[in-house]
């Protein structure tokens, strides 16, 4: 099926985004070089000097002297000796060392006065075991990956720092295993290769011990100009729906991430400029995000074709009835994919090498997308729809090739994708269990290996402190009416699963 | 035939009245059960009474405090909420509000999250794990010593806190939540310790 979406028509215009972008960075460059400048104390410890106003600072520019970390000041501070008739009325002064730890996460907070440049570093992590409840004849045993395994799956280290004058850094790594172990296989002979990182240590004995590797999920630094108008750079989260940005695992209620999210209907990723803001019409919050980025690429850092993507958020959100928020969700790009190789030409009598290329994909992509999520007390309800369809460039060098089953490969078609779940929770006393219910589709018609997904997941999502969420899932996913072209649709899938997600 | 002559006296303390008595002293001695049942429950529905008057004696007001010189007059909860919340608000001249909290379990700090935030402190610190995780601002500031904090929010433009109105100094004010000043009937951030 051929879709030819409307929407996606030439878009030259975009082509010039790269040079706003340049425009953008370079007005910024000024005040990177003033952030980079130490802050100077604006009152110093212990005197009456007068504050300055930190209006313009996200983080204040606090007295040098009180360490308000801590229970004692950090540098010794004479008026609060002469202070200390009045602190009689310290009603809290050492009361709540003991239970500080409870917010240990939270740092104790901050680091925004004095100590503007500290670096906070916290994450996540899980633990996670997945068992199929299906029979042992059915095809998902060898396929479905991993199986009746204990996995480490997230091991997310944050990284954050507020630089001083309204300017905030924080990037975000997860440490992985791969590639050991990942497998690719082979469309024309069935081969399944499996990636082996075993090398020999040679700090010891020279014992084999497998490498691994590490994703950026996000890289950024941002300015605040006001509430209104906030300036990241770097790479971000694709700022739509709800669980994208949520994402990590002590946040999210289920254990595994909706279709429509894991398929990624829209990108996870960006690497550009996201500017965002909010103001408040009590009772309602209003905020934007408007995004320029180099869009879905197959190399983070290089946008092959200089097509930059547009995206753009706009939510609403009030405490009129509980926690309502709706949002809506837009994102336009182009994706490009070539391979290249060196070839030598004769330039005027003059040998030159030079480079050509062959494209292997080329599309414009449009993605829309709806979410709501509503919290009233202890109940919980999110949803999130979103569709998205790719249009190829004329011609089928454009297009890459399907693999099949049966042959011949054919190209691939224009299609369109959609995806929506539902949750529904409901956080009880016990333990503070959540008891939730989630239920999901997706269609991809154009896509002839998956055939539509509807899935449900039943579960339980505990906390018994902040920081540590125990969760146990079961997951019924009915794959047809097809059964795709190569038969994934012949067997449903049942998963079992549970895991211990941690925040540090 | 003969006839059964029993005394009178045999009747009055024999057998049958003996165990007419027992049955009396059995059963009817249980009658001080409802009678206690009775007490205890006027006990219960008295005491709420007398426990809300005695809360009401040991009410505990929070006043939001700004510098003295602040032009900040009136906030409303709504605003707290998002103040210390980090959601991003500002002050009448354009000011970022600088909130500063009480230290972790603190009973001001627990009663303000729960007026203000609606949290308990469980919530409170998985309200601020969540948010980091998403790449947000964290929490505000904690100050672990009141006098400190006084001083700071006296010398800090746009600064916010709350403290017990008996312990404000000259530097700080206690503004109006609601519109409603912490002396004044119907007044938001009370609590009982």
């Amino acid at each position: 099926m051929d879709h030819k979406p409307a929407a996606l028509g030439p878009v030259p215009w975009r082509r010039a985004a790269g040079a706003w972008l340049v425009v953008a960075l370079g007005a910024l460059a000024p005040r990177v070089a003033q952030a980079a400048e130490p802050e100077k104390p604006v009152v110093a410890a212990g005197d009456t000097a007068t504050a300055t106003p930190a209006a313009s600072a996200v983080t204040p520019t606090v007295p040098s002297a009180p360490n308000v970390d801590s229970a004692t000041p950090a540098v010794p501070d004479p008026s609060l000796a002469s202070a200390s008739a009045a602190r009689n009325n310290d009603s809290f002064s050492g009361e709540a060392s003991s239970d500080a730890t409870a917010d240990s996460f939270t740092s104790q907070d901050g680091g925004e006065a004095e100590q503007q440049h500290r670096l906070d570093l916290y994450g996540f992590a899980d633990f996670t075991y997945t068992r199929l409840l299906i029979p042992k004849s059915s095809v998902w045993n060898r396929i479905y990956f991993p199986t009746n395994s204990f996995s480490v799956g997230n091991f997310n280290l944050y990284l954050s720092s507020n630089l001083g004058a309204g300017w905030r850094a924080l990037g975000e790594v997860r440490f992985l295993y791969l590639p050991n172990g990942s497998t690719h296989p082979d469309s024309t002979t069935g081969d399944d290769t499996r990636t082996d990182t075993t090398v020999l240590d040679y700090a010891g004995f020279e014992e084999p011990i497998h490498w691994g590797g590490i994703r950026i999920e996000r890289v950024w630094v941002e300015h605040e100009f006001s509430t209104l108008a906030k300036l990241q750079v770097g790479q971000f989260l694709t700022p739509y729906g709800i669980w994208n940005v949520d994402h990590g695992s002590p946040a999210v209620i289920g254990i595994r991430r909706p279709f429509a999210v894991s398929d990624e209907l829209f990108p996870e990723h960006q690497v550009g400029l996201q500017l965002y803001g909010n103001t408040f019409f009590d009772p309602v919050e209003v905020g934007y995000h408007l995004t320029l980025s180099n869009g879905r690429t197959p190399v983070e850092y290089e946008d092959f074709d200089d097509n930059k993507a547009v995206g753009a958020r706009l939510y609403a959100k009030t405490d009129a009835v509980g926690s309502l928020t709706v949002g809506a969700s837009f994102y336009r790009g182009g994706y490009y994919d070539r391979s290249a190789k060196y070839v030598v030409l004769d330039h005027d009598g003059v040998t030159v090498a030079d480079k050509q290329y062959t494209t292997i994909s080329k599309y414009q992509e449009l993605s829309l997308g709806a979410d709501v999520k509503w919290q009233w007390k202890r109940l919980l309800v999110q949803g999130e729809a979103i569709v998205n369809e790719a249009r190829f460039s004329h011609g089928t060098d454009s297009r890459p090739r399907v693999p099949a089953v049966v042959g011949p490969q054919g190209f691939q078609p224009d299609y369109r994708r959609w995806g929506a779940y539902g949750l529904i929770g409901y956080r009880t006393h016990i333990v503070q269990t959540m008891p939730y219910f989630i239920l999901q589709y997706v269609f991809a018609p154009d896509d002839p290996i998956v055939p539509p997904v509807l899935g449900a997941q039943f579960g339980l999502n505990i906390q018994p402190t902040p920081g540590v969420v125990f969760k146990v899932e079961y997951t019924y996913t009915k794959l047809g009416p097809n059964p795709g072209s190569i038969g994934l649709g012949l067997s449903p899938l049942r998963i079992l699963a549970s895991q211990v997600a941690w925040a540090f | 035939m003969a006839r059964l002559d029993i005394p009178r006296d045999r009747l009055k303390n024999g057998a049958f009245h003996g165990a007419r008595r027992a049955f009396r002293r059995r059963f009817m001695g249980l009658l001080w059960v409802p009678g206690v049942l009775l007490l205890l429950l006027l006990l219960l529905l008295l005491l709420p009474g007398a426990e809300r008057a005695a809360k009401a004696s040991d009410r505990i007001v929070l006043g939001v405090i700004v510098a003295r010189g602040s032009s900040v007059q009136d906030l409303s909860l709504a605003e707290l909420k998002r103040i210390f919340t980090n959601e991003g608000d500002s002050d009448p001249s354009g000011a970022r509000y600088l909130p500063f909290n009480h230290p972790p379990h603190t009973a001001d700090r627990v009663a303000f999250d729960r007026l203000v935030l609606g949290m308990s402190p469980d919530e409170v610190s998985q309200f601020w794990i969540e948010r980091k995780i998403r790449g947000l601002s964290g929490p505000p500031r904690t100050v672990d010593s009141l006098s400190l904090l006084l001083r700071l929010i006296g010398r800090l433009p746009g600064g916010v806190s709350y403290a017990r109105p008996g312990q404000l100094t000259p530097e700080v004010r206690a503004i109006r939540v609601n519109g409603k000043l912490p002396s004044d009937p119907g007044y938001p951030l009370t609590f009982s310790d």
